[in-house]
């Protein structure tokens, strides 16, 4: 994490100019808290948890899956910004190093969980989900109102399920830069990627997410093939 | 690019444009080039809908709240992580003054005993070189008056003065 050095935004002295970090310290209100926790204000460190806890636990459950997980991970991602505390030195923005440090959680978390083989992960690198993500959506939509005007949550049930179909690298730069509002520049920064990498990323992201809910969003009921099944 | 068929349907580097227009990370000259293109071709338009849906409906998604408990263990958590590195701080401080203290006194032995050493040797042979030129600086007025060694030489060859020493008896 650069400036945060862990490579990038928050972190060690290597590689960041005092300019920059000064830079950040003016630009971003986030960057001049955390400095306030690295000179040991505790209250400091209570606001930027109270900033973040949403958006880093909503990013993590739609990375890992699951709600209560995504909480113990968003716990250990704070616990990870309060020990580099002392260290830390603005060299990016305060979210882009606490989203690169959510980034390493999610990913050691999910090497961890598939070693244990708790959860299925994506079938294919750059595909839709597994054989058969049709299906998925059908049945995640059955029974339900067949008309376009669809109910809002069988709505998030879809949009959720649409996401899991990305791959990791997919899902992260979608969330980064439809939820918080990145640029590829940051994103690129926080995945440990080039821009042009996140533009790819999030162009191959887009076509398989309107690939996925384009029958959804067209009819409003499953799709053919899915009926038979039934 | 004006001359390219505009009905592709998978058009990877068309699409790249198109995304990056969407959100915003074209350049001024870029963004000009596709929304000539969005002017001028139905395909380009309709696809660019069709990315534009599929993304929208993201933000059917509401951010999750959490529970006010949530902050509250973290914070505890942080506290307790907190505690932790200061008695692991105070420790290693003391381990720290322990080993300074057994290193300074290592070296303050190693210092006086040196000290000895060399105040011991130094001093006995500045002392026998003392012994051994006593009688020269017994006489030593009168050898000033001498001109020469040559000249004491022939007066101790001639035996004129008898030497009286002590230990001769």
């Amino acid at each position: 994490m650069r400036g945060q050095s862990l490579r990038l935004g928050g972190g060690t002295l290597l590689g960041i100019s005092e300019s920059t970090a000064r830079r950040y310290e003016l630009r971003d209100p986030d960057v001049r808290l955390m400095l306030q926790v690295r000179d040991g204000d505790a209250a400091a460190f209570e606001e930027l948890v109270q900033r973040y806890q949403s958006r880093l636990v909503g990013i993590l459950e739609h990375l890992v899956g699951r709600r209560e997980l995504a909480e113990d991970l968003a716990q250990e991602v704070f616990l990870r910004v309060y020990r580099a505390r002392s260290r830390y030195v603005p060299g990016a923005k305060f979210s882009t190093w606490l989203f690169t440090i959510a980034n390493n959680v999610a990913s050691n978390a999910r090497r961890s969980l598939s070693r244990r083989k708790e959860v299925t992960l994506d079938a294919r690198e750059s595909g839709p989900l597994g054989a058969h993500p049709i299906e998925q959506l059908a049945a995640a939509a059955s029974g339900l109102m067949p008309t376009r005007q669809a109910d809002h949550s069988e709505m998030c049930d879809v949009v959720r399920l649409a996401i899991q179909t990305l791959n990791e690298r997919q899902r992260m730069a979608v969330l980064l830069n439809k939820f918080e509002g990145m640029s590829y520049a940051d994103i690129a920064e926080t995945m440990n990627l080039s821009p042009m990498a996140i533009k790819s990323l999030l162009t191959r992201a887009r076509v398989n997410l309107k690939e996925v809910l384009e029958p959804y969003l067209d009819h409003g009921e499953s799709p053919e093939g899915a009926d038979e099944r039934q | 690019m004006k001359n390219e068929p505009s009905n592709k349907i998978d058009d990877p580097a068309r699409d790249e444009q198109l995304v990056a227009y969407l959100d915003g990370e074209l350049d001024a000259e870029s963004s000009r080039d596709v929304e000539r293109r969005l002017a001028s071709q139905v395909a380009v338009r309709e696809r660019l809908h069709e990315l534009e849906r599929a993304w929208d409906a993201l933000g059917a998604l509401p951010t999750p709240e959490v529970s006010p408990r949530f902050a509250h263990t973290t914070l505890e958590m942080i506290a307790l992580a907190a505690e932790k590195e200061q008695q692991l701080e105070i420790a290693r401080f003391f381990t720290a003054g322990v080993r300074r203290l057994l290193i300074g006194a290592a070296v303050l032995l190693a210092a006086f005993g040196l000290g000895l050493f060399v105040s011991a040797n130094y001093g006995r042979a500045e002392n026998e070189q003392l012994v051994n030129d006593l009688p020269i600086l017994e006489e030593l007025d009168g050898y000033r008056r001498a001109e020469s060694i040559q000249f004491l030489r022939m007066i101790h060859d001639a035996k004129l003065f008898p030497v009286e020493t002590s230990d001769e008896g």
